[in-house]
């Protein structure tokens, strides 16, 4: 042979190989004596490889995702340590208590995830991701979990038809009498609901809304806690209004997000477009003053104190695209998210670490995935069962 | 940047022994981009790169109640990984008569080809921004200037060894950024400056 073990295999790594050398290569790999020489060619590519590894954060998460799904396939097929599923009689039952009892116990109901090739770790469901869900109180206080209901009818009430179409909430025939339903979610979920008018509505986690079945009066009034992305449907004769625990929102265009979680301290709304008008619930200088957002801005509100800021929309709507963006964010502001989405409990050892990030993160990976990006930046934390300790 | 060792392996080999995913996750964090980056320089496809880095990390995962009493746990990772390459190599050279065309490699070489797929030239121009400003001198020295090794070798004053090992890394990433697709890389980006690097 002309050429050594190495040079094929170089020539074959640049993508530079010949026809001739293919060929010569072919007769080399198929004479089993040529193993060893070959062999130890790639033993030393490898060394060097990992004494100065490339970053291939893509690769390595899809690496990631498919071994959870295979090791998840492995152990329901073999069955050694059985998990503690519950069966569907068994299930039911759970969730009728959890209709009772309401948060707290959604931790025992097996979780599916939202698209299927994105699994979830089973035997720690305290880490998976949020998914689609939701609770659905109606007028006459009886509940409806929306977790596991695709497509179908939900509730008849005053005539109009309570329908999940491919997993979003979706009110038709719209009736008379004015009676108000609730959504809300719990931490770990999200969900999409079409209002009686086609208004969207897409609820983050830990948030409800309040609504009429039908906007039968003047004007559309809706209640949002939480964080909540809203699309209004244009009706000139129907004014919207926007009510969260510290403003009014009076919508005079389409579309924006209101974050309204009281444990962020202030309520943001950011407008994505058309115009809308906020007002604080307490005075600002002993005036209600209201103020005019144009698409970009943002109103920011905090008891006696409100004011237009400029907003980043696509990082307030990045939650809806799955994804968290922190900008400048301190540990406690990306903690926070964290916690409603992972339905987790956080906690602080000593001092809380003075860092801030920048980046974002797709929120369907595991939570342990999440907290080992940010250990990259010295943080250290501890997970034991729902409750992850921040230590300094 | 220490990479080559896992902080806390022993530890964390034991507690992947007795079935904890997350320790095992660690690993796999740690050891991933080695193994993927040498599978995707002969498989030329992120794709099968991907599939393949699970099966080597999956027989991992099925042989894990050896892990404790190893004493050379990246030793056993890469033999697998190497005897691994050995294999799909064999079969990848066996399954044609001629070498599959090399995208990559003619977009580097044939400025004919270049012309034709220009927007793919930008792109690995903006692959070729991206990377570290060392790898990014010494590869520009090769592509551009058409030094040889030896010659940019003695130009920076690096080994031989240095140079070929940042070429053919610079390559590995050009090509997992453009089979990948620009918005996932940015992505990707995002994490990266995230995660401080």
């Amino acid at each position: 042979m002309p050429h050594t073990a190495e040079y094929y295999l170089e020539r074959l790594a640049e993508g530079s190989i010949t026809p001739e050398e293919w060929n010569a290569l072919q007769t080399l790999l198929s004479a089993a004596e040529n193993d060893a020489a070959f062999a130890e060619v790639l033993d030393r590519q490898l060394q060097q490889k990992a004494a100065a590894p490339g970053h291939y954060p893509q690769a390595v998460q899809h690496i990631q995702q498919g071994l959870a799904a295979r090791i998840a396939a492995e152990r329901s097929t073999t069955q050694v340590t059985p998990v503690k599923r519950l069966t569907p009689r068994r299930w039911m039952a759970a969730a009728a208590m959890v209709l009772a009892a309401l948060a707290g116990t959604w931790l025992l109901l097996p979780r599916k995830a939202t698209q299927p090739g994105q699994p979830v770790a089973a035997r720690t469901p305290q880490l998976a991701p949020g998914i689609n869900g939701a609770l659905l109180t109606l007028a006459d206080g009886k509940q409806v979990m929306l977790d596991t209901i695709k497509n179908g009818v939900v509730a008849l009430q005053g005539g109009a038809e309570v329908r999940v179409v491919n997993g979003a909430l979706v009110y038709e025939n719209t009736g008379t009498g004015l009676a108000y339903n609730t959504i809300s979610t719990p931490k770990g979920r999200e969900y999409h609901i079409i209002l009686p008018d086609g208004t969207g509505v897409w609820l983050n986690a830990a948030s409800s809304i309040r609504y009429p079945i039908a906007f039968t009066a003047k004007e559309r009034r809706i209640q949002i806690t939480g964080e909540a992305y809203i699309q209004v449907a244009a009706d000139a004769r129907k004014p919207f209004y926007v009510a969260t625990p510290l403003s009014q929102i009076q919508v005079l265009g389409t579309a924006f997000n209101i974050n309204a979680y009281e444990d962020e301290g202030a309520e943001v709304t950011t407008l994505a477009n058309g115009k809308i008008q906020v007002t604080g619930n307490t005075l600002v200088n002993g005036n209600v003053l209201p103020v005019t957002l144009l698409p970009g801005q943002a109103a920011w509100c905090r008891q006696k104190e409100l004011r237009v800021t400029e907003g980043d929309v696509e990082k307030a709507l990045a939650w809806k695209n799955g994804i968290f963006s922190f900008q400048d964010a301190d540990i406690p502001t990306v903690m926070r998210q964290l916690a409603r989405w992972y339905n987790v409990e956080v906690k602080y050892e000593g001092q809380i670490p003075a860092r801030t990030f920048e980046g974002e993160i797709g929120r369907t990976l595991r939570l342990d995935q999440v907290l080992r990006i940010l250990t990259k930046t010295g943080i250290h934390y501890e997970i034991d069962g729902n409750i992850v300790t921040i230590q300094p | 940047m220490e990479r080559t060792q896992l902080y806390n392996e022993e530890e964390l080999l034991r507690r992947v022994a007795g079935g904890n995913e997350q320790a095992f996750s660690e690993v796999v964090d740690h050891y991933a981009p080695v193994v993927y980056a040498q599978l995707l320089v002969y498989l030329k496809d992120v794709h099968r790169a991907e599939e393949v880095s699970q099966d080597i990390f999956m027989a991992i995962w099925r042989n894990r109640e050896k892990l404790p009493g190893m004493d050379n746990f990246p030793g056993y990772l890469y033999v697998s990984t190497r005897n691994k390459i050995l294999t799909v190599v064999k079969e990848r050279v066996m399954a044609t008569e001629e070498p599959p065309e090399d995208r990559l490699h003619s977009l580097l070489t044939d400025p004919a080809s270049a012309v034709e797929f220009k927007e793919l030239m930008n792109s690995i121009r903006r692959g070729i921004e991206l990377l570290p400003a060392r790898r990014k001198e010494v590869f520009m020295l090769s592509r551009q200037e058409n030094l040889t090794y030896d010659e940019i070798a003695s130009r920076l004053g690096l080994s031989k060894n240095t140079v070929k090992e940042h070429i053919s890394e610079a390559l590995t990433f050009l090509r997992d950024y453009l089979n990948r697709g620009m918005d996932v890389i940015l992505v990707g980006l995002l994490w990266l400056a995230m995660a401080g690097f």
